[in-house]
């Protein structure tokens, strides 16, 4: 599914246009993404919590080059799922 | 761990920014996490653009420990949700450490084995229990992003061997600061030249007004300045003709009758004279030691003054014995230089000398 469908799907859920949805939906992704490049976590009810970390420099094979490299520090974005996803998909794989 | 921000905050600024109502945010927010989920049960995926995707993968069985008893326990097969950001958030967030980038590590497998340990334990020690500390830090780096760099830069060498990157930004550093220190000293050298060209140049050239207007030579250096910073070559030239000017007769009998006596004119260099009467710049030190006593200072020439040219019999191809008249003339310029104060200098010609002396 993707951006318009969702969206479309969203403004006849909540009575709203699909203007206002797709503002809201930018909006949302872009408060999201503020609160992770400032460092501050959060979790989202159903779904489940992120929050962003430090990578430290790691060494990697690059298969391209033949060669190790020294992959440098990267701040990442880690997700945990919620517990209700977590039965959600235990219940269905069962 | 890092702050953490509410649910109810997250929807108060999304209805501050959207203009909406907080009960809107809030439907909007969970239908959309309802929409994502059911997709992702559904079809195994979903997303949020710009944001990142979500997709169900499995994972297979695998041996575990239980915590609390101590006893190893078989962790079932099951299914996970998993989350890559978008190539948006990734950047946004990673804002900090953009510019770091990927290095080769060249001396592969006899130190790998030594250093391994230390790099592998590093990064994955802290994670099961020390993430507070981890964490606090990164949290302090992040407050500040300069800091940070700072920190990064002064860190990462611990897990950098000196491979061939280091050299290589290291070459890098010592090209660039050759040729600032290049172009410094041509700069320089210029400088000495027109300084004490100008003089004498325009004591000489005021008498002669009605041939050159007075307005003419004085504006030159300036932009002859200029041209020698970009190309070394053509302005030196332009020079010339500029010097040959005002005073054509002398110069050009004195090319005919080359190669025995030379009257410098002003603006030149014995630099230049050697050019024209060797082919050959560099053999500029014999017509110093030809005409000067070590202790004047080799940048600075007498215009007028005339100058003796030894001979050379073929430039190109130097017999022993000019060799060693070249050391011997070099050796004397490094002399003249340690004389004038001008110590950089003197080392030079006194390698150069050791050089052809050899």
């Amino acid at each position: 599914m993707n951006k318009s469908e969702t969206i479309k799907l969203l403004s006849e859920q909540l009575g709203i246009t699909q203007q206002e949805t797709e503002a809201l939906y930018d909006n949302f992704v872009s408060v999201l993404s503020d609160h992770l490049a400032a460092d501050q976590g959060f979790s989202i009810p159903n779904l489940g919590s992120f929050h962003s970390k430090i990578r430290e420099p790691y060494k990697s094979y690059n298969p391209h080059y033949k060669k190790m490299m020294l992959l440098p520090k990267k701040k990442v974005v880690q997700f945990t799922q919620s517990s209700s996803v977590k039965e959600e998909l235990s219940g269905g794989g069962l | 761990m890092s702050d953490k921000v509410t649910f109810s905050k997250l929807v108060e600024e999304l209805a501050e920014k959207t203009g909406t109502t907080q009960t809107l945010s809030h439907d909007f927010v969970s239908s959309l996490t309802g929409i994502v989920i059911n997709s992702a049960m559904e079809s195994g995926k979903s997303s949020i653009t710009n944001f990142g995707s979500f997709s169900v993968v499995d994972v297979a069985a695998r041996n575990g420990v239980n915590p609390r008893t101590g006893e190893s326990i078989v962790i079932p097969a099951h299914q996970r949700l998993s989350f890559s950001p978008y190539k948006a958030l990734e950047s946004t967030v990673n804002a900090p450490f953009a510019h770091l980038e990927a290095t080769v590590i060249q001396d592969d497998d006899e130190n790998d084995s030594p250093t391994q340990p230390e790099t592998t334990t590093k990064p994955l020690a802290p994670l099961p229990f020390g993430e507070d500390s981890e964490e606090g830090e990164a949290d302090k780096k992040m407050d500040d992003p300069e800091s940070s760099d700072q920190e990064e830069k002064t860190e990462t060498p611990v897990f950098k061997r000196p491979g061939k990157e280091e050299e290589k930004s290291g070459n890098l550093q010592n090209v660039l600061i050759l040729i600032v220190v290049f172009l410094l000293v041509i700069l320089g050298l210029w400088y000495f030249v027109f300084r004490d060209t100008s003089k004498p140049q325009v004591a000489e050239q005021t008498p002669p007004p009605p041939i050159e207007t007075p307005a003419d030579p004085t504006p030159n250096p300036p932009p002859a300045v200029d041209q020698t910073a970009t190309d070394s070559d053509t302005p030196e030239e332009s020079q010339i003709i500029d010097e040959e000017a005002p005073e054509p007769e002398q110069v050009e009998i004195v090319e005919e009758n080359v190669p025995s006596n030379y009257v410098v004119s002003s603006g030149e260099w014995i630099y230049d004279i050697a050019r024209r009467n060797y082919n050959q710049p560099t053999f500029w030190p014999l017509i110093f030691e030809a005409n000067f006593s070590p202790d004047q200072d080799p940048d600075l020439i007498i215009p007028g003054k005339e100058l003796k040219i030894p001979e050379i019999a073929d430039a190109q191809n130097l017999t022993q014995n000019d060799r060693e008249r070249l050391a011997s003339a070099l050796r004397l310029v490094s002399e003249a230089y340690a004389n004038a104060g001008k110590s950089d200098q003197a080392e030079n010609y006194r390698r150069m000398a050791a050089k052809f002396s050899n």
